[in-house]
């Protein structure tokens, strides 16, 4: 019995696709769960959790206007074509086609509008907003959240497009709203609605505009100027990405949990294979020395919590 | 290792079995399929890397009226884009594409029906320094797919639920990926289908050039129709 309990833990994942007329699609898998997905397009539960496995959950922009649906007859590949794309697809560790800039943004908090609540003209939200949203210099993490626009670890988001997230606080007398939306990469707008309840009286609503303007964005090194020195024998790929090289994106340990994947914390998965290859001697096939390491302890044959079930890759052989 | 002629040999049994079928007029298409040539594209001696380089900054570098030479349509038709979202360069394209006139359809799952607006493309990207051998190796070696899908599930900085799906979708396609030796076109070239694209080797890099056309004769000579204007292409 506990031998199954990491299957059903991890969450299942859905492969988003994000399409656009005339220049193919983007892919990523999700950083929702399959789950989430139900409660955002209202689809019946369980649905994207028992999607088939090739199945791709597109956002295509048709005509200007995004389009849900789900896709389980095309291929990767086929679908990017059917956009008009060249065939050739990767999957992104997040969505790369809505990732704001790092650098300098400024903050506008617009007139609060609506109704007049109970006799008070107050800002009240309007200075509470100020104290939530982010601004200043700052270092987007990859892949972006809405969430990483407000500091409040309380506000509940949804991501419902790609370029579109919806987040909400309170409880059942102020009822806070909040939409995003992702205008480019130096240009998010959003809209807040405060929705006072009190028995007996008709809701109170208020509405606030922010829109977050990058106005310096940070200055990054085109990888093209140092293709032609690169050594073709050297097997580290030339990697750029944008910002200074050295510069590490800021982590919060302690809300933030799209912490990049450390290296060998993840299980690697099970590598298909088209034969067995020959041992090859590696470096780390050195005779090591014998040391004992305090991971050396014997362990209980216990399943870890980050042991995800491992997935049946198809052999070419098959 | 599947060489050149068990390539061809491939190509000519289809060829053969379509044959036993069809119709005379069928037949002769068929032939004339069978036995395409194309013309030659030589690298040119001034052909320099940053000619590409250029063209993967700036995809405009290209004139769109070149492009829809080729593309058979109005350069005011011709959209360029820069697919410079990974990190890592040689994975970077660029595309350029155009309307061709044909509608789709798309049925989702809640009945809705989409029209699409069809679109053909040539693209080109995927530049690599490489060895002309490694380039060969690339193409013609049996192990070269499952190498390429232990570098992708050892690396350690890709997420792991990327590199299985990134190594299924190798395992899955590599089937059905077959290439063709083309002769005269660069210093060595590979005609890979069912994706349609164009691997070029010339003066110790690789590039691509990809197509997206109905059919597979088409994708090809604007491939190579493509390349010719990359290599004279000076910026």
């Amino acid at each position: 019995m506990l031998l199954l309990l990491p299957a059903t833990i991890h969450a299942k994942k859905v492969m988003v696709a994000t399409c656009e007329e005339g220049s193919g699609c983007t892919f990523q898998i999700s950083e929702a769960d399959a789950g989430d997905y139900d409660v955002i397009y209202n689809s019946e539960a369980g649905y994207h959790e028992n999607l088939p496995e090739n199945a791709l959950v597109v956002d295509a922009k048709i005509k200007g206007s995004w389009e849900h649906y789900v896709e389980t007859e095309m291929s990767r590949s086929q679908l990017d074509k059917f956009y008009g794309g060249d065939g050739f697809t990767m999957i992104y560790p997040f969505n790369p086609n809505f990732q704001p800039v790092s650098g300098e943004w400024q903050i506008k908090i617009g007139t609060v509008s609506g109704d007049i609540c109970y006799g008070q003209e107050s800002n009240m939200f309007k200075s509470m907003l100020q104290g939530m949203s982010q601004s200043g210099n700052v270092n987007f993490p990859h892949p972006f959240h809405a969430r990483f626009l407000m500091n409040n670890p309380n506000v509940k988001w949804q991501q419902i497009r790609p370029d579109l997230y919806k987040a909400f606080l309170g409880n059942a007398y102020i009822n806070l709203k909040f939409d995003v939306q992702i205008i480019n990469e130096k240009k998010i707008e959003g809209v807040f609605t405060a929705t006072i309840k009190v028995p007996t009286k008709e809701p109170c609503v208020n509405k606030i505009p922010i829109t977050y303007t990058c106005v310096k964005e940070k200055e990054w090194k085109d990888p093209w100027e140092d293709f032609e020195t690169a050594n073709p024998d050297d097997d580290l790929l030339p990697v750029t990405p944008k910002g200074n090289e050295d510069e590490l994106l800021p982590i919060n340990p302690k809300n933030d949990d799209l912490l990049p994947v450390e290296p060998g914390k993840k299980p690697k998965p099970n590598v298909p294979r088209i034969e067995d290859k020959p041992h090859v001697p590696r470096l780390e096939d050195k005779p090591k020395p014998n040391i004992p390491r305090l991971e050396d302890k014997p362990k209980p044959n216990i399943p870890r919590i980050e042991d995800k079930p491992k997935t049946n890759v198809p052999r070419l052989e098959n | 290792m599947p060489d050149r002629a068990k390539i061809n040999g491939v190509n000519l049994l289809n060829c053969k079995i379509m044959k036993r079928n069809i119709s005379l007029p069928a037949l002769v298409l068929l032939i004339a399929a069978c036995n395409t040539t194309h013309k030659p594209v030589t690298v040119p001696t001034a052909f320099e890397t940053k000619q590409l380089i250029s063209i993967m900054q700036n995809p405009q570098s290209l004139s769109k009226e070149s492009i829809a030479k080729i593309a058979g349509t109005d350069a005011s038709e011709i959209n360029a884009y820069s697919e410079d979202l990974a990190p890592d360069i040689s994975k970077r394209t660029v595309l350029f594409s155009w309307q061709n006139g044909k509608k789709k359809s798309i049925k989702t799952s809640e009945g809705k029906e989409l029209q699409v607006e069809g679109y053909s493309s040539l693209g080109l990207g995927f530049i690599t320094k490489i060895s002309k051998a490694g380039f060969q190796q690339k193409y013609e070696s049996k192990t070269a797919v499952q190498e390429e899908m232990d570098r992708i599930t050892q690396d350690e900085t890709i997420d792991a639920d990327i590199a299985i799906a990134e190594a299924r979708d190798l395992a899955e396609n590599a089937r059905a990926r077959q290439f063709e030796k083309l002769d005269h076109v660069g210093e060595l070239s590979y005609w890979e289908t069912p994706v349609n694209a164009l691997h070029i080797y010339a003066k110790g890099i690789c590039f691509t050039v990809t197509t997206n056309f109905d059919d597979g004769k088409t994708s090809k000579e604007k491939a190579i129709e493509l390349a010719q204007l990359v290599f004279n292409n000076n910026p």
